[in-house]
């Protein structure tokens, strides 16, 4: 369980403003909004990268958990994930279970890991041969294998083919963890999250199930007009 | 795989035992024959073994701690400032065996102020980061000639400091150089799964429980540590650290637990093939410095990596 209480955030003239909010054990939360509008900051604050006070995972502050102890509790893959060097699309993937300290085994976690996000076949390529969309599929089959109860992903869909995007959507939610993505694609959001964040200018204006998000609700927060039909919106000028 | 390639080197050491400027003969050899094999070339095989084990394995951690195919002691600056260190220790007429801890020091240094320049919040610049370490290195190189202007007694030639070589080896010197390998690379090893993390990007390895900047400085410590005694004894000896690790790579992978294996047991190949060709390639007994030929071999292959991985080193 995540809890959010106070949190307040300014870098510059970005402020980040969160109001006080839980989030259950295996809820899956889709963060959308307009570029710039703090989806990606909220990540780094939720995860640590960007020190901020008033999160607290399972009862205990995130600023005295140690990182060791960070990486078996939560994943995450950030907006553009990079791997120096020729390893092999096995090797990173492998990365992840080093995060969570499964050493011996790392290599058994990995094929199986491999098997499940439908990577066997690019098992021996190097990362840096692959396309956009093959690369963004083994980080998050890595963060998958660093097998934590929550994964935080920055855009993971972004630059995937619709097959591979509805296949991953379908394998994250359906892994029974907790998952805080930031998305652009509304419909998608709606379809396979449970709740949805709407950040605007740095603030999170409305946290709703899937199922109650209004058209007004993201004409508000995409400055378009919105639409809503029977199982999806659309979206114009 | 492994055994094969030490056996491998010990028979190119063994080889590079008869190649020089005295005619020695496996079977038949006298007093002063037998004293130039045991007390000159053979500890300067395995010292020439030892630098370039130091030089391929600390460039394949500077590579991956800094994130930059183009990163080695040499085009980060460290050597040269290590060398510097070194050069003023002497000069100043410090002790012997305090050369290598300044040169330490001056290079930790050296290496730091090119890391602080190429950092910026998104990582490290790799541009900035060899433009820096190249004008790092003309300065270091301008004030070692300075230096050396003031004090011409104390100090060796210019050409050993700047060029690098193999005099003056003891078996004390190989001891002290072979003790420093084995801490370094004992690290390495204990070390090798932060490390690894250490490819992914920057937010990736910090989520994945390593402190990359914790981690980074004592690898900068450890892999800068094996170019100070390199440097300290025998001057720059340049681009091994470059060459090295891409090959080790390109035969065994990524890893880093291969790649300190591999780093080391061929850039020892290297340093003392090199070490030979320099012997032999002047008539009449004169030597060519060392790093005259790393440097036309790395020089080569820094043009290659330019060229075929102008992706990576340009997405800044």
């Amino acid at each position: 369980m995540i809890d959010i209480a106070g949190l307040e955030f300014k870098r510059g003239v970005f402020s980040l403003s969160v109001p006080d909010l839980t989030v259950q054990k295996g809820c899956k939360i889709a963060v959308i909004g307009e570029n710039g509008s703090g989806k990606s900051t909220l990540l780094h604050v939720l995860t640590g990268l960007t020190p901020c006070e008033g999160i607290y995972y399972g009862g205990k502050e995130l600023g005295g958990i140690k990182r060791k102890e960070r990486a078996e509790m939560m994943a995450f893959m950030p907006q553009l994930p990079s791997v120096v060097f020729p390893f092999t699309v096995f090797e990173v993937v492998r990365l992840g279970a080093y995060a969570a300290g499964h050493m011996k085994n790392a290599d058994r976690l990995t094929e199986e890991i491999l098997k499940t996000t439908a990577l066997v076949t690019l098992r021996d390529r190097a990362f840096t041969e692959l396309s956009g969309g093959e690369k963004r599929r083994v980080m998050i089959a890595r963060a998958l294998n660093q097998r934590t109860d929550v994964l935080f992903l920055d855009e993971p869909v972004s630059m995937l083919d619709v097959r591979h995007s509805l296949e991953i959507l379908k394998l994250l939610t359906d892994s029974g963890r907790t998952l805080i993505a930031s998305m652009h694609e509304v419909n998608l959001s709606v379809k396979y999250f449970d709740r949805i964040w709407m950040m605007l200018n740095g603030k999170l204006i409305y946290d709703v199930p899937a199922g109650e998000v209004e058209a007004s609700m993201l004409s508000e927060v995409f400055s378009v007009k919105a639409d809503a039909h029977a199982d999806h919106f659309t979206f114009s000028i | 795989m492994k055994l094969l390639w030490i056996l491998i080197l010990v028979a190119v050491s063994a080889a590079a035992l008869f190649v020089g400027s005295t005619d020695i003969t496996q079977f038949r050899t006298d007093e002063v024959q037998r004293d130039i094999l045991l007390n000159m070339r053979a500890p300067r095989v395995v010292f020439a073994g030892l630098t370039g084990a130091m030089l391929g394995l600390s460039g394949s951690v500077y590579q991956l701690v800094l994130r930059n195919p183009l990163a080695d002691s040499f085009t980060t600056g460290a050597a040269s400032s290590a060398a510097l260190g070194a050069v003023i220790a002497i000069a100043l007429g410090l002790p012997a065996h305090l050369a290598s801890p300044v040169a330490l020091f001056t290079g930790l240094g050296g290496l730091m102020l090119v890391y602080s320049v190429s950092y910026r919040r998104s990582g490290i610049s790799p541009i900035t980061m060899i433009l820096a370490g190249v004008v790092l290195n003309i300065v270091a190189s301008s004030v070692i000639g300075f230096v050396k202007f003031f004090f011409e007694e104390s100090l060796t030639s210019i050409v050993f400091w700047l060029m690098g070589g193999f005099y003056m080896i003891t078996w004390a010197k190989t001891a002290f150089a072979a003790s420093v390998l084995i801490l370094c690379t004992a690290y390495f090893v204990f070390r090798a799964r932060p490390l690894n993390i250490l490819a992914l990007d920057e937010m990736s390895a910090e989520t994945s429980g390593v402190n990359v900047r914790s981690e980074r400085m004592r690898a900068f410590v450890f892999s800068t540590a094996l170019v100070a005694v390199s440097v300290s004894f025998t001057g720059l000896i340049g681009f091994v650290g470059l060459i090295v690790p891409h090959i080790a790579r390109s035969f065994y992978g990524s890893d880093v637990r291969q790649g300190i294996f591999y780093s080391s047991v061929f850039g020892a190949l290297l340093m003392i093939t090199a070490d030979a060709v320099a012997r032999t390639v002047i008539p009449n007994g004169a030597e060519l410095p060392v790093g005259i030929v790393t440097a036309v071999l790395g020089g080569m292959f820094f043009f290659y990596i330019l060229r075929s991985r102008q992706a990576e080193i340009w997405h800044d």
